[in-house]
């Protein structure tokens, strides 16, 4: 198009970074959907959830992003789907149908054509065995504090004001809104990307001092106590069960809230032996702080 | 060092205005050794006389006196100048002096003697010169060389500087005052006569078998005989010895007058080698061909080539066999091609190597095991006549224990992507191109590294170890490392193999993109009420390029080949902006499956693959910051 707007960062070590592009297509700003700021511990308005239970307006789907952090010292695990036994209602939530009962016995899902886009449906047959259906929806098994982006288009609340502010098109036909200053009041700043397998990661209790080192996500030892508490992981593609047999956890945490660091943990342990095995993150860790 | 003794009758000489007379009544003295000296001798030994008074019957006995008085180079004078006995024992030494340092510049001194008639008159007297001998610049060579050495059938010429001490030499007494040169092998000191291998004289000055040097002829040519045998040798230089005695014996014992061992005061070393040519029972020089190493084996006996005598005009015996050292089996000749080979069997053969006949210009070989040791040399030659031949080696070749390269082998490296501290652990090598049998020496160096090896495929692996060791030849070998604790680090690890080395390389995957954003004063930003920048050029927020509201899916390994789909339409991405530019994916069933898919990075695409053999349901979310 070659007309419109073009806004280039420059970062600490002189380099360039992406703002934002009119010429562009497809990319667009991310906007908080959920989450607040932490200001003071008597003015504390970040998201939070109990354990076990889903976070609020996640979905892996439809470019979200979800962030989540513990107050609390000690390891946070997440897993990304739960299980609905048979005769379950599911309503609006994305889904997927895992094998049950036997082979020959699988579950049947009522109320659309494509069980992984259920919208509502009934879980009818499982079989004469212990059939389950995963559920796409994310959980942390301590409770968290966390804040959901979603794609800047996607977000219909104004925030900022309603009649003033700037609002940035791209060149895609028909255009589309890829930054609107009246969708944004506060926003994550990342910190810092972290590919996979960057981390080794471990069992909390096992793992050694050069295991924690090589573990180490982010450290917030310079920050103030309203900058750490408003800092936030990624918490994408987590893993968590465990049965008699063994322990097998992907994609957790540690926080040390007196340090101040954030440490990936992910094992795998075989309960009648002990033996364990680490496992480095499997997916991409942002961090990033919410301002507002 | 040498005591001379000189015993004589003193004149009857009146003595008129200091004219002594020289004594001329020695035992062996004459004009044809001496003209005008007594006695001669070197430094550091000791010279005495013993004079008698022919009136033997006036009582008491007439004593003889010394003159005293330095004069007429009377210096330094015998350790007694008063009156002595001039009947002394056969034993007695009437006066003495060692030439001792004190005098070591000094080379002449004449002592006076008079004596008395049975009328007291002084009608007796004699006068006895010594002469101290030395010489400077001693060298002998063939032409203007000094080096000693001389080829069967050369003249070689001895020279010498200067001669101080020796009296002049006169035409008219031409054997006298001559210093003598002596031949001696050097290792038995027996004396040479070089005339017995050459035609005629042997010195171009001297008619005997020993050389002369004089004050007027201070070079002298040896003609060394063609059969003049190998070796080394030493020439002496020696005085004539006029003593009546020597070393305090009561009974004559001079020895040889002209080169005993006693008045050796000088030498040089005189190197025989043998002629090329050959001649009489001595054939021309001749070799054999050094063998190994290549196609020896240790412990084997190996003949050498056949060489065939030349340049003899008649019969020759083996006269020297020598060798390095015995192994397994023992060094051996062989005269003529159907010839016993002679063993060097000391127990049985008195000496094993000598009287063997040679007929002339026949053929000889030589033949002995080669060194068990690797590396090692076995030497031999033989000696015909006086010719010695060549020395013969036989060299075990030394091990190789420089395997061939194997970087090559190790065709995994470089891995990249690693996490950090995780284990690296190279392609498996086979040994090639070390001796068989032999070991070669193996060490590793990188962080944690460990190395091991096995025998093939179908034995197990040593423990691994990041000591040395060894790894013998053939075996397999493979080494691993810990890559780096930080991202986006390179590291390596080298193995050392008998000093061929391969190295692997390790880079960790990147830990972060980007940094911090900076806080420019210029651009574009937005605030929120609170005057916080919600977005701007400050600001590293994060931008969303592309997504998936449907999983996508991504088929299942089939044996090597993975599964792989790709998603194209993703803006800004190329292969090498992965700071600029993510994918995150998230596995529908659960993040478990995250770990059987990768992301491949295109120009506008990226396509996803699986390792996994059932077909993975995934979303995708690419994020630009």
């Amino acid at each position: 198009m070659g007309y419109g707007l073009k806004v280039t960062g420059v970062d600490t070590a002189g380099g360039d970074f992406y703002v934002i592009d009119s010429d562009t297509s497809s990319t667009e700003s991310l906007g908080i959907k959920t989450g607040g700021v932490y200001i003071s511990a008597s003015n504390d308005n970040r998201a939070s959830i109990a354990a076990n239970t889903a976070f609020s307006n996640y979905t892996s789907a439809s470019g979200n992003f979800l962030f989540a952090r513990s107050d609390t010292t000690g390891e946070a695990w997440f897993s990304d789907y739960t299980t609905k036994l048979a005769g379950s209602f599911v309503v609006g939530k994305k889904h997927v149908v895992s094998q049950v009962g036997t082979t020959t016995n699988w579950t049947q899902a009522v109320g659309t054509a494509n069980p992984s886009r259920g919208d509502v449906f009934t879980v009818l047959h499982v079989g004469s065995g212990n059939g389950e259906m995963m559920l796409q929806e994310t959980t942390a098994a301590q409770a968290m504090k966390y804040a959901v982006l979603h794609p800047i288009s996607t977000i219909t609340t104004n925030v900022n004001g309603s009649n003033y502010g700037i609002q940035i098109k791209n060149a895609a036909s028909p255009s589309r809104v890829i930054l609107d200053s009246r969708k944004i009041d506060k926003t994550i700043k990342i910190h810092k990307i972290c590919d996979k397998n960057a981390f080794v990661g471990g069992k909390w209790s096992e793992m050694t001092t050069a295991q924690k080192a090589a573990s180490l996500v982010w450290d917030g030892s310079s920050q103030s106590t309203v900058e750490w508490k408003n800092t936030y992981v990624t918490i994408l593609g987590a893993f968590n069960t465990a049965d008699t047999a063994s322990v097998f956890r992907m994609g957790g945490f540690y926080f040390d809230n007196s340090n101040k660091k954030i440490y990936h943990l992910g094992y795998l342990q075989v309960t009648y032996s002990g033996d364990y095995t680490a496992y480095p993150n499997a997916c991409t860790i942002l961090v990033g702080e919410l301002i507002q | 060092m040498t005591i001379y003794r000189y015993d004589f009758t003193i004149a009857e000489q009146e003595v008129n205005a200091l004219t002594y007379p020289m004594d001329t009544t020695g035992p062996s003295h004459s004009t044809t050794y001496m003209s005008d000296t007594n006695l001669y001798f070197k430094q550091g030994d000791t010279i005495q006389v013993r004079h008698l008074h022919p009136d033997t019957t006036t009582s008491p006995q007439l004593n003889i006196n010394y003159a005293g008085p330095d004069i007429h180079g009377a210096d330094p004078d015998p350790t007694v100048t008063t009156w002595q006995d001039g009947n002394p024992s056969s034993t007695t030494v009437s006066r003495t002096r060692e030439w001792d340092s004190s005098y070591s510049t000094d080379d002449y001194t004449r002592w006076f003697f008079f004596a008395p008639d049975a009328d007291g008159d002084t009608v007796y007297s004699s006068s006895i010169i010594f002469r101290k001998v030395g010489y400077t610049g001693f060298t002998c060579g063939v032409g203007t060389a000094t080096d000693g050495a001389v080829t069967q059938g050369e003249d070689i010429t001895f020279r010498v500087a200067t001669l101080p001490g020796l009296d002049t030499w006169s035409s008219s007494t031409p054997n006298a005052d001559r210093i003598y040169l002596s031949i001696r092998n050097a290792s038995t000191l027996v004396l040479m006569d070089p005339r017995t291998y050459t035609s005629g004289d042997a010195w171009d000055n001297s008619t005997s078998e020993l050389g002369v040097f004089t004050t007027a002829d201070k070079d002298t040519v040896l003609t060394v005989g063609s059969g003049f045998p190998v070796g080394t040798y030493t020439v002496y230089l020696t005085h004539y010895n006029n003593a009546t005695r020597m070393n305090n014996y009561d009974t004559a014992n001079v020895g040889n007058r002209f080169h005993s061992t006693y008045m050796q005061f000088g030498s040089v070393t005189m190197v025989v080698s043998a002629s090329s040519g050959g001649s009489g029972p001595n054939p021309a020089a001749f070799s054999f061909t050094d063998q190994g190493p290549s196609g020896i084996t240790g412990g084997t006996t190996y003949a050498s080539n056949t060489v065939t005598l030349s340049g003899m005009s008649q019969a020759s015996t083996v006269t020297g066999f020598t060798f390095n050292e015995t192994f397994n089996g023992y060094p051996a000749y062989q005269i003529g091609g159907a010839g016993s080979w002679y063993l060097d069997i000391p127990s049985t053969r008195t000496p094993p190597e000598s009287n063997i006949a040679v007929p002339a210009n026949t053929t000889i070989r030589l033949k002995r095991p080669a060194s068990n040791t690797a590396g090692g040399t076995v030497t031999m030659n033989v000696t015909v006549g006086t010719t010695q031949s060549g020395t013969w080696s036989i060299t075990t070749p030394t091990a190789d224990t420089e395997p061939d390269a194997f970087q090559s082998q190790l065709s995994s490296t470089p891995y990249s992507s690693q996490a950090l501290n995780a284990t690296v652990t190279s392609d498996l090598v086979t040994m090639a191109g070390t001796s068989a049998g032999s070991s070669s020496s193996v060490s590793v160096s990188g962080e944690s590294a460990y190395w091991r090896s096995r025998a093939d495929s179908s034995s197990s692996f040593t423990v691994y170890s990041s000591s040395t060791g060894t790894i013998p030849a053939g075996h397999q070998f493979q080494f691993k490392f810990n890559a780096s604790g930080v991202n986006a680090t390179e590291t390596s690890a080298t193995i050392d193999v008998g000093g061929t080395t391969g190295t692997i390389v390790a880079t960790t995957v990147a830990g972060s993109s980007g940094g911090g954003a900076a806080t420019p004063n210029y651009g574009l930003k937005i605030l929120n009420s609170d005057g916080t920048t919600l977005f701007g050029n400050e600001l590293r927020t994060g931008n969303v390029v592309k997504y998936s509201t449907d999983p996508e899916t991504v088929g299942a390994a089939s044996g090597s080949t993975l599964g792989s789909v790709t998603i194209s339409g993703v803006e800004g991405m190329t292969t090498g902006n992965s700071d600029e530019i993510g994918v995150i994916l998230t596995p529908v069933v659960h993040g478990l499956l995250s770990t059987y898919l990768t992301v491949v990075r295109g120009a506008g695409s990226f396509s996803v693959t699986n390792s996994h053999t059932d077909s993975i349901l995934f979303h995708y979310t690419v994020l630009r910051v």
